[in-house]
């Protein structure tokens, strides 16, 4: 989808139920996937995602094109919300003991997927060696990292998730990455 | 370990690329029914007062404007004007009953709920959506008995009465100790929140049949309650059988 079309779809997302599940549609997969590399917990990536779509439909009326993509607008709610989440609750440790505990003998397939889910997670280990890391820094440089190397984003657009300027994200990342290092150290 | 091999570790790293498929359906589902919910009652209600504002102004302009001069025009026009202006400013008191007092004042006197209540009192009436016209309207009876009716708000009748599921009281007091230790629903509680009502829901879901295997509906009783904190309310939507607050949506 190209920036018009984007921009057309929002518009009548605005008005239309069906026009907002097709941006969901869209963009479901990569909150998710940041919210996921943002926590390295599938139960709140699922929460957290929750919340940013709810919060994207309540305020999408309120979104305004100013040459900043919706896809950079929905990633700076999934940022606050994230950010909320810190905030609110202690690093969240899954395992699989917890995510058996939380599901019932009958077994639903949301309970197998959720454990198959939790299962892959657990594999990419070098991924969690890395969060493992990234969780002990500051919001403000795990943001930039995160976004920067596992979104692959722009320091401009990061700029626009995060308003700031480039030059404000370029400093953030050079001094996340310094803190980083000394922590694999 | 040097900042180069440091951006080249987080440039390789194999990242996970994990998809819940049930819960994006299931947030899918949650997101339009609460956008399409919210899009009806803001229908309904300009419904109500395009209506109200234009019968009022008809019926003035009817009775005033007969063999008129010129300035009588002018001064009735814009008398009309004041009046259609009086009208949108006061609105909640001159509109009447809202789309959700009517609803729940058909359902907690029409017969066919206090049939399905079978001679339970009612006690309290909960207005859950309103969607074309329709609104589903849960009728809780004192003994215990939930009663889920449609109300059809243009003809003003229930077209609908369902006996729901129901919860025991060892049931309501477990759905509230499980919502009290949730940290989101203490939080409110600790800010002066108070719970409003609790219900039993049914909630229907895939699952793996664990001696086929095979894929198949469930349906589960879950308890739904409402949270109010001065004007916000909050949904809470707690599965009895694992123990937790499975929603909690402002």
């Amino acid at each position: 989808m190209n920036v018009e079309q984007e921009r057309e779809l929002v518009e009548r997302a605005k008005n239309n139920t069906e026009a907002f599940g097709e941006l969901y549609d869209q963009y479901y997969s990569r909150i998710f996937g940041y919210v996921l590399k943002r926590t390295a917990s599938i139960e709140v990536a699922q929460d957290v995602t929750s919340e940013v779509f709810f919060k994207a439909l309540k305020n999408l009326r309120q979104f305004r094109w100013r040459g900043v993509p919706f896809s950079s607008w929905l990633y700076r709610i999934a940022t606050n919300e994230i950010a909320n989440y810190f905030t609110k609750n202690k690093p969240w440790q899954s395992s699989l003991e917890e995510v058996s505990n939380s599901i019932n003998s009958s077994d639903p397939s949301t309970g197998t997927e959720l454990l198959q889910a939790d299962a892959e997670l657990r594999r990419h280990e070098e991924f969690l060696a890395l969060h493992e890391n990234i969780s002990k820094l500051q919001l403000k440089y795990q943001e930039v990292i995160v976004l920067r190397f596992f979104e692959d984003k722009q320091l401009k657009e990061i700029g626009e998730i995060l308003g700031k300027r480039e030059g404000t994200v370029k400093s953030l990342l050079h001094r996340g990455l310094e803190k980083l290092r000394r922590l694999t150290e | 370990m040097k900042k180069e091999e440091l951006v080249k570790k987080l440039k390789s790293a194999e990242l996970p690329k994990i998809e819940l498929q049930s819960h994006r359906r299931r947030l899918r589902m949650a997101l339009l029914d609460a956008d399409y919910s919210e899009r009806q009652r803001e229908v309904a209600i300009l419904d109500v007062t395009k209506s109200k504002v234009r019968g009022r102004v008809e019926r003035m302009l009817e009775g005033l404007v007969a063999p008129r001069p010129v300035w009588k025009t002018a001064l009735v026009t814009t008398l009309a004007i004041a009046l259609a202006f009086g009208l949108t400013v006061g609105l909640p008191s001159l509109i009447g009953q809202s789309p959700e007092a009517l609803a729940a004042e058909i359902a907690q006197n029409s017969p066919d709920v206090i049939a399905a209540l079978g001679g339970d009192e009612v006690e309290t009436v909960k207005v859950l959506n309103i969607k074309d016209n329709m609104a589903t309207v849960i009728v809780e009876g004192r003994m215990g008995g939930i009663v889920n009716a449609l109300v059809d708000l243009y003809t003003k009748v229930v077209t609908q009465a369902v006996s729901g599921p129901q919860l025991t009281d060892e049931e309501k007091e477990k759905a509230l100790s499980i919502a009290a230790a949730d940290p989101r629903v203490q939080e409110l509680l600790d800010r002066g929140a108070v719970i409003d009502l609790v219900l039993p829901m049914y909630v229907t879901f895939s699952g793996v049949n664990q001696e086929t295997g095979e894929i198949e509906e469930i349906t589960e009783t879950w308890a739904q309650m409402w949270i109010n904190l001065g004007n916000r309310q909050w949904g809470v939507q707690v599965d009895l059988i694992r123990g937790k607050v499975m929603s909690l949506t402002d």
